[in-house]
């Protein structure tokens, strides 16, 4: 969900768009920290890089950390996609059992 | 109930707090939200999340490190029970000695039982400084952040086991305890375990050996 609402998002991606993005989707309230920490390691993976931006009056003079989606990280969605969609195929009508 | 600033104390927590190179952005993003359209009580949800997303991905990342805090935790957590035990077996004797002899004040007023917060923070405050001296990096700076973390995660059981979860019916403590006896210290152990993992000194960290803000 996080490599795909940075993908929506482009230029823009940092931690305030990038939660709204995941709750919008998913109709939860999100937990930035938890955003940062899945952005962290996916980091790691070499699937998202980050920059510094510059420090804004309306943050405290704290400033913003952009994400993007690398290569490797794109490889990985487009592979990721393919595999969901062959999984879906293959699946039965799904119809709810009554009891 | 919304106001147009953030609580100032809540903000310093997580920059106290948040480990890795993120707290300042994460920092700044939660203060834009506020202003925006978040409620206080969203406001401090979202810095222990943050905070807590922070320990658990940096345990996650350097777990041989965690190994160690994890067995010298358990080692301190019964050394100080044994100890305890000792000493409240003393007082016992003591009390018992004074109850025969007329003495009307029980020196257990002193001590109190074993698990309230005080000797909890106690215990916390010991561990800290054994494992600082013993990698020989004691400083008041260190101290002062796992005892910050310690505190604010016993305080945190404390309200979710005591207080919250009672509420809404599932009285988590009494089952965990009815299971296990033992289990009744699981919380202590996860403060003492969390206050030690954050007090440890800079060289041991993997933020510190390898950077990875590009730009």
């Amino acid at each position: 969900m996080v490599m795909l609402a940075l993908i929506r998002l482009g230029d823009d991606a940092y931690g305030v768009p990038i939660s709204r993005e995941i709750e919008a989707s998913s109709g939860r309230e999100v937990s930035v920290g938890s955003v940062y920490a899945t952005l962290e390691r996916l980091e790691e993976k070499d699937f998202v890089s980050s920059r510094l931006g510059d420090p804004t009056p309306e943050r405290g003079g704290r400033a913003k950390r952009y994400f993007q989606v690398t290569p490797k990280g794109l490889r990985e969605v487009r592979k990721t996609r393919q595999a969901l969609v062959s999984l879906w195929k293959d699946l039965p009508e799904l119809v709810e059992r009554r009891p | 109930m919304k106001t147009s600033r953030p609580p100032a104390f809540a903000t310093w927590l997580l920059e106290w707090l948040a480990l890795g190179d993120k707290n300042e952005a994460l920092a700044g993003d939660l203060i834009e939200e506020f202003e925006r359209r978040r409620s206080v009580a969203w406001y401090w949800r979202q810095v222990v999340a943050g905070i807590l997303a922070g320990l658990a991905g940096e345990l996650r990342a350097e777990w041989e490190e965690a190994g160690h805090v994890v067995a010298w935790t358990f080692g301190f957590a019964v050394a100080w029970n044994c100890a305890m035990s000792s000493y409240e077996g003393y007082v016992d004797s003591v009390s018992v000695r004074e109850a025969m002899s007329g003495a009307a004040i029980s020196p257990r007023f002193v001590i109190g039982a074993r698990y309230p917060l005080g000797s909890a923070v106690v215990m916390l405050a010991m561990g800290i400084v054994l494992y600082l001296a013993i990698l020989r990096s004691l400083d008041l700076w260190r101290f002062a952040r796992g005892l910050s973390v310690g505190v604010m995660i016993l305080g945190l059981e404390e309200l979710g086991f005591r207080t919250v979860l009672p509420m809404r019916g599932l009285n988590l403590w009494r089952v965990i305890a009815f299971l296990w006896t033992w289990f009744s210290w699981l919380p202590l152990f996860v403060a003492v375990l969390l206050s030690m993992w954050t007090a440890r000194p800079s060289w041991t960290r993997s933020s510190h050996r390898r950077p990875r803000i590009v730009g």
